[in-house]
C-alpha cells in the first residue's frame, strides 16, 4: 500500500529551503485545505466542470509538494474525470474528503513535531 | 552568460504552494538576481505584461482561475512575445505543453520535478536565446537595409543605362531611308542595353553617300563610349573631300590616342556614287561586306587592312567596286556571321550569303524578312553578341 505521506519531499524542501519553508509550506496548505474542499463541493453541485478539474489540479500540484502522495493521486483522478465532463462523483468525492482530512491530521502530526 | 545579472520574471500561477516553492528556488539563484513579480489570474497577467512593469522573462502556469489553459496559452503568448516563456506544469500535460512551444513558448517544466538548478539552467537558457534571437533580428534588418540601398543604387544604375541606350540609339538612323540612287536599311539588335556596335549614314554636299559600321571589343558601357568616340572621328574624317584611305588613317590616329593599345575597333567604311554606281570601300580588321548581285551571286568585300587603334603607319588601301541596279551589299558585325544555331554551329560566311540570297523582299520588309531568316537559323540557342547590320541597294 502507498503511504499516505513521503516525508523525504519535505526533507529535501528543508534542505533547499530551510525549516522556515518548510512550515510556511505545511501552513499554506494547511490553510487552503477547507477552501479547497468547499471549492470542490460547490463546483460539483452546479456541475462547473472547470472550477473543479482546476481546483483538482491545484491540489493535485500542492499535496505534491508536501509529499502527500495519495492525496494527489486522488486530486489527479479528480481533474481527470472532472475534465471528461463525469459526473458520478460522489465516491470520489466522499474518498477525496476522508483523505484531506487523514492527510491534514497526519501532516499536523509530523510536523508538529 | 556574466554572473549576478538583475532579471525581471513575472510569475504566473495561482496555487500557493507552487507560487511559494518556484519564489524560494528563485530567491535562491547562483548567477541570476530575481526581481519577481506575480500574477495569480490570467487579468492580471495582462494587465502587468501590458503595462512599462520591467520583464525579461515569464514563468506562466496554465491552469488559471479566469482562463482554461488553451485561452491562457494564445491569449498570453502573443502579449508576452518577444520576452520568452516557460510553462510550468504538471507531467501529465505533456500534450498542452508541446503545444506551447508550437506557439512559441521557449520550454516547459514539470513541476515537482526541477530543481533550482534546473529551473535556473533553463532561464538563462531562455534568455540567450531571446538575446541572440533579437541579434539575429537586428542583423536580418540591417540586411534588408542593405538590400534595399543595392535596389535603389540598381534602379538608379538601370534609370541610366535606359538613358544611354536612348542616346547610344539617338546617334543611328531610326528607319529605312530612300536616298537619290539608293535605299538604306538596318537591323540592329543590341544583346544588352547599350551596344559596342554603331552604324550610320551621311549624304555628303556633292551627293555621294557614306555608309559605315563599326565594332568595339567588348560590351556594355565602356564599349557603347567607345562607339561615340569613333563616331565623332568618322563623322569629322570622313564627310570631306579628302580620299578615303587618308580619311582612314586620322581616323586611326585619333582613336589611336583614345583606346592607348588596350582596345581597338573594327569598321567598314564606305563611299557609293549615285553617279557612278561606284561604292569605294576599305575594310579595317572588320567582317568582309557582303555584295548579293541581281543575279543572286555572292561577293565578298575585303581590302585588308587592321582595325582602328592598333597600329600608327600602316596604310587602308581602298577598292573601288562597280555596282548595278538591284544589287544589295550588306554591312554587319561578327555577331551575325557568328551565330550559333542549336547544334553549336556557325552561320559563318557562306551561311550568311546563302540567307542573304534568299531575302527576296524590297524596302522596309527587308530587315524583318532578314531577322525571320536569322531567327529560324538560331533556333533556342541564346544569342551572345549584338546583331547589327546597315544594308544597301542600289536603284
Amino acid at each position: 500500500m502507498i503511504p499516505r505521506l513521503d516525508p523525504a519531499r519535505l526533507d529535501e524542501i528543508e534542505r533547499t529551503g530551510g525549516k522556515e519553508l518548510r512550515r510556511e509550506l505545511v501552513a499554506t496548505f494547511l490553510q487552503n485545505i477547507n477552501p479547497r474542499l468547499s471549492a470542490i463541493s460547490e463546483a460539483y453541485a452546479s456541475q462547473d466542470f472547470i472550477t473543479l478539474a482546476r481546483t483538482a489540479h491545484s491540489l493535485k500540484s500542492a499535496a505534491r509538494w508536501v509529499g502527500a502522495i495519495q492525496l494527489a493521486e486522488i486530486a489527479r483522478e479528480l481533474e481527470h474525470r472532472a475534465e471528461q465532463k463525469d459526473f458520478d462523483l460522489p465516491e470520489l468525492l466522499a474518498t477525496l474528503s476522508r483523505e484531506l482530512a487523514d492527510t491534514s491530521t497526519a501532516l499536523a502530526e509530523s510536523e508538529g513535531r | 552568460m556574466p554572473g549576478n545579472q538583475n532579471r525581471h520574471i513575472l510569475l504566473v500561477e495561482d496555487t500557493p504552494e507552487d507560487a511559494l516553492m518556484i519564489s524560494m528556488l528563485l530567491g535562491n539563484f547562483q548567477f541570476l538576481q530575481v526581481e519577481l513579480s506575480q500574477a495569480t489570474t490570467r487579468a492580471e497577467a495582462e494587465n502587468f505584461l501590458k503595462s512599462d512593469s520591467p520583464c525579461d522573462l515569464i514563468l506562466l502556469d496554465l491552469s488559471l482561475p479566469d482562463s482554461r489553459p488553451e485561452e491562457t496559452l494564445t491569449e498570453l503568448l502573443p502579449l508576452a512575445a518577444p520576452r520568452p516563456v516557460i510553462l510550468l506544469t504538471a507531467s501529465e500535460d505533456e500534450d498542452i505543453a508541446l503545444k506551447a512551444i508550437q506557439l512559441g513558448a521557449q520550454d516547459f517544466l514539470f513541476k515537482g520535478q526541477f530543481s533550482r538548478v534546473r529551473l535556473e539552467h533553463a532561464i538563462l537558457y531562455a534568455l540567450e536565446r531571446q538575446q541572440n534571437v533579437k541579434e539575429l533580428e537586428v542583423m536580418r534588418q540591417a540586411l534588408q537595409l542593405s538590400n534595399e540601398l543595392q535596389k535603389q543604387t540598381l534602379n538608379a544604375l538601370n534609370q541610366e543605362l535606359d538613358l544611354a541606350r536612348s542616346i547610344q540609339r539617338s546617334l543611328m538612323p531610326e528607319a529605312f531611308m530612300e536616298l537619290p540612287g539608293l535605299s538604306i536599311g538596318f537591323l540592329f539588335l543590341p544583346c544588352g542595353q547599350v551596344s559596342g556596335d554603331l552604324f550610320d549614314v551621311t549624304q555628303l554636299a556633292d551627293g555621294r553617300t557614306v555608309v559605315y559600321i563599326i565594332d568595339v571589343v567588348g560590351h556594355g558601357m565602356p564599349a557603347a563610349l567607345m562607339t561615340t568616340m569613333a563616331k565623332l572621328s568618322l563623322t569629322k574624317h570622313l564627310n570631306t573631300e579628302i580620299p578615303l584611305g587618308e580619311s582612314m588613317l586620322r581616323v586611326n590616329s585619333d582613336l589611336r590616342a583614345v583606346l592607348k593599345k588596350s582596345r581597338y575597333i573594327t569598321a567598314f567604311c564606305g563611299i557609293y556614287t549615285a553617279d557612278t554606281k561606284t561604292f569605294s570601300y576599305c575594310q579595317a580588321g572588320h567582317p568582309p561586306a557582303c555584295l548579293i548581285r541581281n543575279d543572286s551571286t555572292a561577293e565578298w568585300l575585303e581590302s585588308g587592312a587592321p582595325p582602328f587603334g592598333l597600329f600608327d603607319e600602316l596604310p587602308f588601301p581602298v577598292i573601288d567596286c562597280q555596282l548595278n541596279p538591284g544589287d544589295r551589299v550588306h554591312l554587319y558585325t561578327d555577331g551575325i556571321s557568328e551565330l550559333q544555331n542549336d547544334d553549336g554551329k556557325m552561320l559563318g560566311n557562306t551561311g550568311l550569303a546563302d540567307l542573304l540570297r534568299h531575302c527576296q523582299n524590297a524596302g522596309d520588309e527587308y530587315s524583318m524578312h532578314l531577322l525571320d531568316h536569322l531567327s529560324e537559323f538560331q533556333g533556342f540557342t541564346p544569342r551572345q553578341d549584338d546583331l547589327t547590320m546597315l544594308y544597301f541597294e542600289v536603284k
